[in-house]
């Protein structure tokens, strides 16, 4: 059966990789189709257009900055730009309109942070990023790349050293130069970084992986997340120790469906990993690129395989695709998803289990830092990222009647997070704070339904334990409970919104000392991710003849994948186990 | 810091309309706004102060209530509460800062926590500082035609960096069912 799997565009082609799936075993080609260079878009009917607001883009085609409209039509909102050479480019921004009114309530500005590296009185997003004097939010999740190395080749791949190209060079930086880095993220102020994502590449690849974890442990680093496909921990289970030793909160892994075909990346290979996660007690976050016409038939799925799991898996973060390289509106609206239709194919999926009203904006999260900022006089860790970045929720599960329940049913999340907001204004305004606390104390309780509450479940206690002690354990007890569901939709040069850049708070920590937030870094290439690399880089050949090593003497030769479906046993065995509990 | 908002009058408030529409159903529509010279008072310059403070969320309370008039005492027959916000923030929204020459701007968030973007200021401030709702309500023996209502608002605000802390309370003349 010919099946796309995925789909990307590269210098005036899009490649469509077809896979023709046969009992697992696959074989892939490569469909060219060239595309006109600059090619005009259709021009669209705009009687219906109900504008909403305005804000700068990039051209998708020479980067310049420009004007770009944000609009209602027919329920969804759309962006629309013009540069003077390239023409017009429209794109969908956010696919429900009641839902951007919704999360748009939420926006907050962030505090920024005081000690930036590019100072400007004036930046022009995304150009100066660094960070720069007027950038809103401070680090939420910092990204050290420390290797450009991967056990796979994914084609579609921009993130790893692909042997043979011109100029190919291999990244990774030294132990004192990610140091330098975490001293960067720690430096910020108000708000010192504290969560840090060891990504690449495979990071897995560095032999010396324990030891920068430790490192950067010792830097003060509460959080450390490790970004991996999984593969090297599932071929040496005993990693999974090593690393939580070393001091890995989490392993953040990616994910994409449930079957070989959507998830040809690490099908066979995810529950080895998630077993030895299991076996040394380290908490794994599924990450699925979620992209329309491909995998998005699955997504509840995906979340039924993580409650599958739940004594391990901790959160299922999906990520919209971002569509890269050039591609032609048609295209894009084939593959084009945004968080809301992620969001109500999961509610159609799960049949209303998981429902669009359970799902909150990230930076809803506001009135609760608000609150502790107001009862501590200290600045607080923030998440101000702007509204349509990113989504979220809490589900808990109902052994009972094996459900998963969000927790909006037996919490009033829109109540509580008004009241918090109310009692912050109080405090501010000069109330007594003591009192204020013994009103909040009581009332906390008000705010959560007990009768539907699932078993075993104190919700009250743990709120009043985030908001009172406002440490980091409690606020990981909160988490440990639960499962997190959470969207991140990416940028592209179709879509970029230097609103939303201009608050990102997932960056990047580069060896020229700078913190790049990552819809410029991975969004705009050739100005951050690709020069810098380079810069620190080395020549494949000089990698290889310094550590005595071929690069591609580490590549997966698919080993558990060929034993699995030969043998009918192992990771297909626990796979089909695991589906036949999903599908069952 | 720049001068704060002040009231030099009374806000201004009335019933529109006080109709009986069937035995079961009766409609009150009722407008309020404050001064024009408070307004005034609300400066993007001020707004810009505030921003920069991190005084960036405004909430205003409002509490509407019906009355009917009695020869002794006043009836309530209707009461309803609601919140209106203004949240400040950092635009890139190049035709506000071609018109006002600002980036710091407002967003409306009414009483259902749903935004309202603004183009012009003026909209943005009418927004926030006035109300026209309109109740309906179910009569009991009180309240027929020809009785007398009255509305009375009472609209609380923190203090903030452009206006004072706000707790007043303003009643309507009375009007006649109809
Ligand atoms: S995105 Fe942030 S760091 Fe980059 S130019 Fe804009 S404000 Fe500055
Ligand atoms: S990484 Fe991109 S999508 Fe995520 S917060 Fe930053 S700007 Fe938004």
């Amino acid at each position: 059966m010919l099946k796309i799997i995925y789909i990307t565009s590269v210098d005036g082609f899009v490649m469509t990789v077809v896979s023709n799936v046969n009992e697992g075993e696959k074989k892939k080609s490569l469909i060219f189709i060239p595309l006109v260079k600059g090619e005009e878009e259709e021009p669209t009917e705009r009687f219906s257009d109900n504008p909403i607001k305005s804000t700068q883009s990039i051209c998708p085609e020479c980067n310049r900055i420009i004007s770009a409209e944000i609009f209602e039509r027919e329920g969804k909102v759309y962006m629309r730009k013009t540069c003077p050479v390239h023409g017009e480019t429209e794109e969908l921004y956010f696919g429900d309109y009641g839902m951007y009114r919704r999360f748009s309530a939420y926006w907050d500005d962030g505090k920024g942070q005081e000690a930036p590296n590019v100072k400007m009185d004036r930046c022009q997003c995304p150009a100066n990023c660094g960070l720069c004097t007027n950038h809103l939010s401070h680090t939420g999740l910092a990204n050290i790349i420390v290797t450009n190395r991967c056990d796979l080749t994914c084609w579609y791949c921009f993130f790893y050293v692909k042997k043979g190209l011109e100029g190919a060079y291999v990244y990774e930086p030294t132990l004192e130069q990610i140091r330098a880095m975490v001293r960067t993220l720690r430096a910020e102020r108000p708000v010192p970084g504290n969560s840090v994502q060891i990504t690449g590449g495979e990071p897995t690849l560095r032999d010396d992986l324990p030891e920068i974890i430790r490192m950067i442990k010792q830097e003060g680093i509460d959080h450390v997340q490790l970004n991996t496909n999984g593969i090297n921990i599932a071929l040496h289970p005993e990693l999974a120790r090593v690393y939580k030793e070393a001091g890995v909160s989490n392993l953040y892994m990616s994910f994409d469906g449930v079957t070989p075909k959507t998830n040809p990346k690490n099908h066979w290979e995810a529950p080895y990993a998630i077993e030895a996660c299991r076996k040394a007690n380290l908490g794994v976050v599924l990450v699925p690129t979620v992209i329309k016409s491909v995998n998005d038939h699955e997504v509840y799925d995906i979340i039924r395989f993580a409650k599958q799991n739940i004594d391990v898996v901790r959160a299922v973060n999906f990520q919209p695709v971002s569509l890269t390289g050039r591609m032609s509106k048609k295209e894009r609206e084939k593959y084009r998803i945004t968080i809301p239709d992620v969001i109500k194919k999961i509610e159609e999926q799960s049949e209303g289990e998981i429902a669009s009203s359970d799902w909150f904006p990230v930076p809803s999260c506001s009135p609760v830092t608000h609150f502790i900022e107001a009862i501590t006089n200290r600045k607080q860790y923030e998440l101000s990222i702007h509204f349509a970045c990113g989504a979220g929720t809490y589900v808990y599960l109902d052994r009972e009647n094996d459900r998963l329940v969000p927790i909006t049913r037996f919490v009033d999340i829109k109540g509580l997070l008004e009241y918090l907001d109310d009692v912050s204004e109080e405090i501010e305004s000069g109330s007594n704070k003591y009192v204020e606390l013994a009103k909040v104390a009581l009332k906390l309780k008000g705010f959560v339904d007990e009768k539907n509450q699932p078993e075993g479940l104190d919700l009250a206690r743990l709120l009043f334990e985030v908001l009172f002690k406002h440490d980091y354990s409690s606020v990981g007890k909160f988490q440990m409970n639960s499962l997190f569901l959470g969207m991140m939709h990416f940028m592209d040069k179709y879509n970029h919104d230097e609103e939303r850049l201009q608050r990102c708070d997932i960056h990047y920590l580069t060896p020229d000392l700078r913190i790049i937030p990552f819809c410029s870094f991975n969004v705009i290439p050739e100005w951050y991710r690709d020069r810098i690399q380079k810069k620190y880089g080395m020549p494949v050949e000089q990698w290889e003849k310094q550590h005595n090593e071929k690069l591609e003497d580490r590549l997966y030769r698919g080993q558990l994948r060929k034993e699995a479906i030969k043998q009918g046993t192992g990771a297909s065995c626990l796979v089909n186990e695991m589906l036949s509990g999903v599908n069952g | 810091m720049n001068a704060q908002a002040e009231y030099s009058k009374e806000p201004f408030i009335r019933v529109i309309q006080a109709r009986k529409e069937s035995a079961e159903k009766l409609n009150f529509t009722v407008e309020f706004s404050f001064p024009q010279n408070f307004l005034d008072g609300i400066t993007l310059e001020n707004i810009k102060e505030a921003y920069r403070n991190m005084d960036r969320r405004i909430k205003l309370k409002y509490r509407v209530s019906i009355y009917e008039k009695g020869i002794l005492f006043n009836k309530k027959i209707a009461e309803k509460e609601l919140s209106k916000k203004w949240v400040l923030y950092w635009t890139r929204d190049p035709t506000i800062l071609e018109r006002y020459r600002t980036n710091i701007w407002v967003l409306g968030i009414d009483e259902n926590l749903e935004s309202e973007f603004f183009m012009d200021f003026e909209e943005a401030k009418t927004f926030l500082f006035s109300l026209r709702e309109t109740f309906s309500v179910q009569p009991e023996s009180f309240a027929d035609k020809g009785s007398k209502v009255f509305a009375e608002i009472q609209v609380r605000s923190h203090r903030h960096y452009f206006i004072e802390a706000i707790n007043s309370k303003v009643r309507s003349a009375t009007i006649t069912i109809v």
